[in-house]
């Protein structure tokens, strides 16, 4: 480690000192570099360009098959009928921001806690408990999506939308355990160690040590947790009601403009802009702790 | 672990109030587990004995014992065996031919954007965009973007002469568009590649520099072994992905599509709840040993060649 900061400097420094014909090479290989990046950018934004092109079309241009209207008509008319008062995208939304909110939240907490307990903690059956947990990420879904309805119903939650985020809230789901607990086990112990000398509790040790450097990995969790709460479908499909008040973005864009129905695709589009651009807003905001990462060399001082 | 030089007796009350709170720690998992999980499960498990609709259905109100009937089925009668091979089919020719696309390229896309230039935090973003559009949103919009008839890209295809794929329109062309568009959401492995790239120390790529090792040499024995915790995880929450596959198919085409060549097997496990709730219990009990067993398969060979941090 020392050695190479040692060393680094005399090396930059010889870099610098290059001549004109490898720094042109560099420049040519930078601008390849974005050309290629802008190739691959216009593909992956492909999807979103026609999107939001089609949904701007009148009615009448639909069935053209083009993406800008031949009379050069931008249409507003879909986004204004789901932005009026009242109206039912307004309610959908409503709904879905809930339940992503208190998701986003509670399950990056949760979770760390849980993945604490299982990666800096000793107690006895820590093993089998953390592979229980990791066994629930074996039984899919619809193994207990269907047999929950009777629970719901049971507990009168059908039509309402405690389902959607109330079992999430316990634990925060097995996946995300595994994530966080990864990213703690690089926590050193030495550290916590040190810190445990120094008279610090276990719950002391989490909140002050292992929360903070585990940032990166939560800010991920709570924004996946936003984003699967967000466009979570098969849940509400299965627990709520086609006419229920507490029907979400996912469900209504099923029954409005799904297989089921048969509408124009500017209306389709229009709603599904609708519902992905808080999606995005909430990446472009988290997308520096997404990627970032921390050190998990926490002992450098 | 460092032993701490304590007195013995010091030592035993510490561990037994660690104990206590390292259960309540995992208290809310352990909760969560038995309410949400362990009850449905032997819920359901009981049920697949049963034949019985879903609707009016409690804790108290069963139907009728019918033993194995609901798993064999499967087997025996034609009806239920030509559905239950067809979604097995659609689900693993997808998982074999998506997974191995999906992490490569994931990965090669991720090695690309893993530098500092300038702007390439917006070249993230806009690779990553597609898979902002939740699952049923992206599946009406390609429904309607792939309309043979009067969909935009058959419009532009035909514009240059290339018209005529049929995408979700029929049996042959379904799955071959799916995974096609499927493509659109490599972002989404990227951005878990590019993560774990991120974690790699920078001073070991100085010192490989150093000791002269090339581009390639440092691919191969600095970033790969450090990014295979994210292999094994990557490849085992694929699996159990592909296998549930759901929200996007069932915005994008009826009941299995044309020919049943969409029929994925939660498609299959659902669309008979709701006269047939046994035997969608029984189906969902099938999905769970094949996703255990391929788990277990994952965890156990990737233990010799995961890299943990601590394990130094």
């Amino acid at each position: 480690m020392n050695q190479t900061t040692v060393s680094l400097p005399t090396k930059l420094h010889g870099v610098k000192k290059q001549d004109a014909k490898t720094c042109a090479k560099r420049v040519s290989k930078k601008a390849g570099y974005y050309v290629a990046a802008a190739a691959l950018a216009v593909f992956f934004l492909f999807p979103f360009f026609v999107m939001i092109c089609i949904s701007l079309l009148q009615d009448s241009d639909v069935y053209l098959c083009v993406l800008f209207s031949p009379e050069h008509v931008i249409d507003f008319g879909n986004y204004l009928s789901i932005f009026t008062y009242n109206s039912n995208y307004l309610r959908y939304l409503g709904n879905t921001m809930f339940v992503a909110l208190i998701s986003a939240v509670g399950i990056p907490f949760m979770a760390s806690l849980c993945a604490y307990g299982f990666a800096k903690c000793r107690f006895h059956g820590r093993e089998i408990m953390f592979s229980i947990v990791l066994g629930t990420l074996m039984i899919p879904g619809v193994a207990t999506m269907l047999p929950l309805f009777s629970v719901y119903v049971e507990l009168g939650w059908l039509n309402t939308l405690y389902p959607l985020f109330v079992p999430a809230l316990f634990g925060g789901g097995a996946t995300n355990i595994f994530l966080v607990r990864q990213f703690m086990r690089g926590v050193p112990d030495d550290m916590l160690d040190a810190a445990r000398i120094d008279g610090a509790g276990v719950f002391r040790l989490y909140l002050q040590f292992c929360l903070p450097l585990c940032v990166p990995v939560l800010l991920f969790v709570a924004y996946q947790s936003f984003s699967g709460a967000w466009s979570n479908f098969a849940a509400p499909m299965l627990y709520i009601g086609q006419r229920s008040r507490w029907v979400t973005l996912a469900l209504g864009i099923y029954y409005d403009y799904g297989p089921p129905s048969r509408s124009l695709a500017n209306a389709a589009m229009a709603a599904g802009t609708v519902m992905t651009i808080p999606c995005i807003i909430m990446f472009v905001i988290f997308q520096r702790y997404l990627i970032e990462g921390v050190s998990i060399t926490g002992l450098k001082g | 672990m460092n032993n701490l030089s304590l007195t013995p007796k010091f030592k035993k009350k510490i561990k037994w109030k660690e104990e206590l709170k390292g259960w309540l720690c995992i208290s809310p998992v352990v909760l969560g587990v038995l309410i949400f999980t362990a009850v449905p499960i032997v819920y359901a498990f009981i049920t697949s004995f049963y034949e019985t609709g879903l609707h009016g259905l409690t804790f108290s109100e069963m139907g009728t014992f019918v033993g194995l009937k609901n798993y064999t089925k499967n087997f025996m009668d034609k009806f239920y065996a030509q559905q239950f091979w067809q979604s097995m089919k659609v689900t693993f020719t997808y998982a074999l031919i998506n997974i191995p696309i999906q992490m490569v390229l994931g990965f090669l896309i991720a090695l690309f954007l893993n530098r500092e230039v300038k702007g390439i935090k917006i070249i993230r973003v806009l690779f990553y965009l597609p898979c902002l559009i939740p699952g049923v949103c992206s599946g009406v919009l390609w429904r309607q973007l792939t309309d043979p008839d009067y969909g935009v890209i058959n419009g532009m295809l035909s514009k240059i002469g290339l018209g005529g794929w049929q995408w979700y329109n029929s049996a042959k062309t379904s799955m071959p568009s799916f995974i096609m568009t499927g493509l659109f959401g490599i972002g989404g492995g990227m951005i878990l590649w590019l993560a774990q790239l991120k974690n790699i120390p920078r001073s070991y790529y100085e010192s490989a520099e150093i000791d002269g090792a090339g581009k390639l040499r440092q691919l191969l024995a600095i970033t790969i072994p450090m990014v295979t915790p994210m292999i094994l995880y990557n490849v085992i929450m694929s699996l159990i992905g592909t296998l549930q596959t759901y929200d996007s198919v069932v915005g994008l085409v009826d009941n299995g599509g044309k020919g049943d060549s969409m029929l994925f097997y939660v498609i299959l496990a659902y669309s008979s709840r709701q006269h047939n709730y046994g035997y969608s219990c029984a189906l969902s009990f099938i999905l769970f040993f094949i996703t255990a067993v391929l788990s277990v398969i994952a965890m156990i060979t990737s233990n010799r060649w995961v890299y943990y941090t601590e394990e130094t």
